[in-house]
């Protein structure tokens, strides 16, 4: 959590993320370099320096959008996901790398613009086989550069959370146009069966761990109990939600996180106000809610974060019968006191 | 901490069997993903062993003509019976542009035509499958010298009388098939042959026979019209040409009545 706009809040564990992430790219880099130059003595630098790129950049898209359904799915992934964005970033000036290169290499030095080149050198955009496959990895490039240069927190709070969060689903609108990038242009090419065989493969891994956490997800939320007549519903036993932890439920559309932390409970959204992190798989830490995502952190009894910060999320009333929990869905506004319920009472 | 109570903030000392868990998969990602580029690099379809003299500069010396496209004619001394063999050195411009407007730029600023006579180019070499093309050097006034001024050769009548044939191939632009470009074929390369036709280099049209052998025509128009022009829509795609093939010293020439596409 940060009050003031830096470059990047560095701290020990973004260092050996970003070390580990760099050592790896180097390493891809390199292995495939050498391996190309071994294998195929014949192949010129450009093609080398153009596949190792659009594999490696290819790769990590892969692995960025795993990170989010692995996270929902065993939190053991959750640290992957604390530094995504400089993964994201990463892999965006790799393929900008490859897009770069491929440009010049194939539509430079000739009687019109390159770009322009790129866009009207194929004209067949009415075939499916014949589409212009590089417009396609253009189109991807672009949407990526939007997200990369408003990757920082400057612009998640210039633009609000939703509608940064909304930019930033444009990531499958571009792995979309690079599946096809790389289905209608090099795989047509290649003989070996393995290119369609790992694109499939990849297509399958990432769509099958966002249906299973989405499900998991659908599962929670159809989990809905009756209303009473003054509008409360019945949530669970006391017992149910782990000491300084939380349990989610649905209300009447949001998410809502109900923490049992020294004896109270309070309810709060649960959602993040800084990423949308699902607060209620976060942990009272030092008398806070602390988001798994990025650890923001907010005041169970009001939703408020803790002075400097000015984060606040929406806090609901909650009610005991024995050892029943009663939950009113309606809202109060964000950063509202709520009197914690008293378990020893 | 209990084990099952860790929690990973990003900004906090990271728990122990956290810690052990993420090394694990980290090396285990790290090692997938290796070992998919490895898959990747040997999986590739493999490459023509053409040759780009990239910033390697040659000086050839022989006869100019332009017929049908630029070359250069190099006397390769006589033969067994007598006669006079050339080698054709395909020439080429700088980047995705073809030989000849340099060429007339050339005549205009020397002004004298260079057909047939005997020049000293320089420039780079490209060659594969026993075919040479020159890249002609971008140093425009280093690029030509003029060794005679009077016509030293005429380009030969065709070796061979005109025979019909329907061909199946692909048509490429030379200068990237014969080495700058690997892979110089196929749709991947489509867009860049399209910029170099468009930019003047002389299409060609390679036929593999049933042994796997490559033949190269140069293609030419039947009447005056731009058989660049008329390829581009054609270029990367399997196709049939229906025409007719003359040989000019050691390159057919392929004077071209109708293109059939053959794949979709």
């Amino acid at each position: 959590m940060s009050i003031a706009y830096t470059s990047v809040s560095w701290n020990t564990n973004k260092k050996i993320y970003d070390g580990i992430l760099l050592g790896f790219v180097l390493t891809y880099l390199s292995i495939f370099i050498c391996a190309c130059l071994i294998i195929y003595p014949e192949i010129t630098i450009e093609t080398t320096l153009i596949r190792a790129t659009s594999t490696l950049a290819f790769l990590l898209l892969h692995v960025i959008l795993s990170i989010g359904p692995l996270a929902r799915l065993n939190k053991i992934f959750l640290p992957l996901l604390y530094n995504r964005r400089h993964l994201g970033v990463t892999m965006f000036l790799i393929a900008l790398v490859h897009g770069t290169f491929s440009i010049f290499q194939f539509h430079a030095l000739g009687n019109i613009s390159p770009l322009v080149s790129v866009l009207s050198s194929n004209t067949h955009y009415t075939s499916f086989i014949k589409f212009p496959f590089q417009s396609l990895g253009l189109l991807a490039l672009i949407i990526l550069s939007c997200m990369a240069a408003s990757s920082h927190d400057f612009w998640l709070n210039q633009l609000s959370p939703k509608i940064w969060k909304i930019l930033h689903m444009g990531v499958y609108i571009a792995y979309g146009l690079l599946v096809m990038h790389v289905l209608l242009g090099v795989i047509q090419l290649e003989h070996s069966p393995a290119y369609f065989i790992l694109l499939a493969f990849g297509v399958c891994w990432v769509s099958t761990l966002h249906v299973l956490a989405a499900w998991k997800e659908n599962k929670r939320d159809s989990e809905k109990s009756t209303p009473s007549a003054d509008g409360f519903i019945q949530v669970c036993d006391v017992s149910e939600i782990p000491e300084n932890r939380a349990k989610v439920v649905t209300g009447l559309k949001e998410r809502i996180a109900i923490f049992k932390y020294q004896g109270k409970l309070s309810a709060v959204s649960n959602v993040c106000k800084h990423q949308n992190g699902p607060l209620g798989e976060g942990k009272i830490i030092d008398g806070c809610i602390t988001c798994p995502w990025h650890g923001y952190q907010y005041l169970p009894h009001n939703g408020k974060a803790p002075a400097p910060f000015k984060e606040k999320v929406a806090t609901y009333n909650l009610r005991l019968t024995g050892t029943k929990i009663w939950l009113d869905p309606k809202p109060n506004e964000e950063g509202a006191e709520v009197m914690p319920l008293d378990l020893h009472l | 901490m209990k084990k099952e109570d860790e929690f990973y903030v990003g900004y906090l000392p990271t728990p122990p069997s956290t810690r052990k868990k993420l090394i694990r998969i980290v090396i285990a990602l790290g090692i997938v993903l290796i070992v998919t580029g490895i898959l990747l690099v040997g999986k590739q379809r493999g490459f023509s062993n053409g040759t780009f003299e990239f910033g390697k500069e040659t000086s050839l010396k022989g006869v100019l003509t332009t017929n049908p496209i630029p070359m250069l004619l190099i006397d390769k001394g006589k033969n067994a019976s007598g006669q006079h063999q050339m080698e054709s050195i395909v020439l080429v411009g700088y980047g995705k542009h073809g030989a000849e407007d340099f060429l007339q730029q050339k005549e205009k600023e020397m002004g004298i035509s260079l057909q047939n006579k005997t020049v000293n180019l320089k420039g780079s070499l490209i060659y594969h499958d026993g075919k040479a093309i020159l890249e002609l050097t971008n140093k425009v006034k280093a690029s030509i010298g003029l060794v005679s001024t009077v016509n030293d050769i005429r380009m030969p009548d065709p070796i061979t009388p005109p025979v019909a044939v329907k061909l199946h191939g692909e048509i490429i632009d030379p200068k990237c098939y014969f080495g700058v470009m690997k892979p110089g074929v196929g749709k991947p390369h489509r867009d860049c042959a399209i910029r170099c036709i468009s930019g003047g280099i002389p299409p060609m049209f390679k036929v593999t026979n049933a042994l796997g052998e490559n033949n190269y025509f140069i293609l030419k128009s039947k009447n005056t019209s731009s058989i660049n022009k008329r390829v581009l829509p054609f270029v990367a795609d399997q196709v049939v040409i229906d025409g007719s093939v003359n040989q000019y010293n050691d390159w057919m020439v392929l004077t071209v009545d109708r293109i059939t596409l053959t794949s979709n």
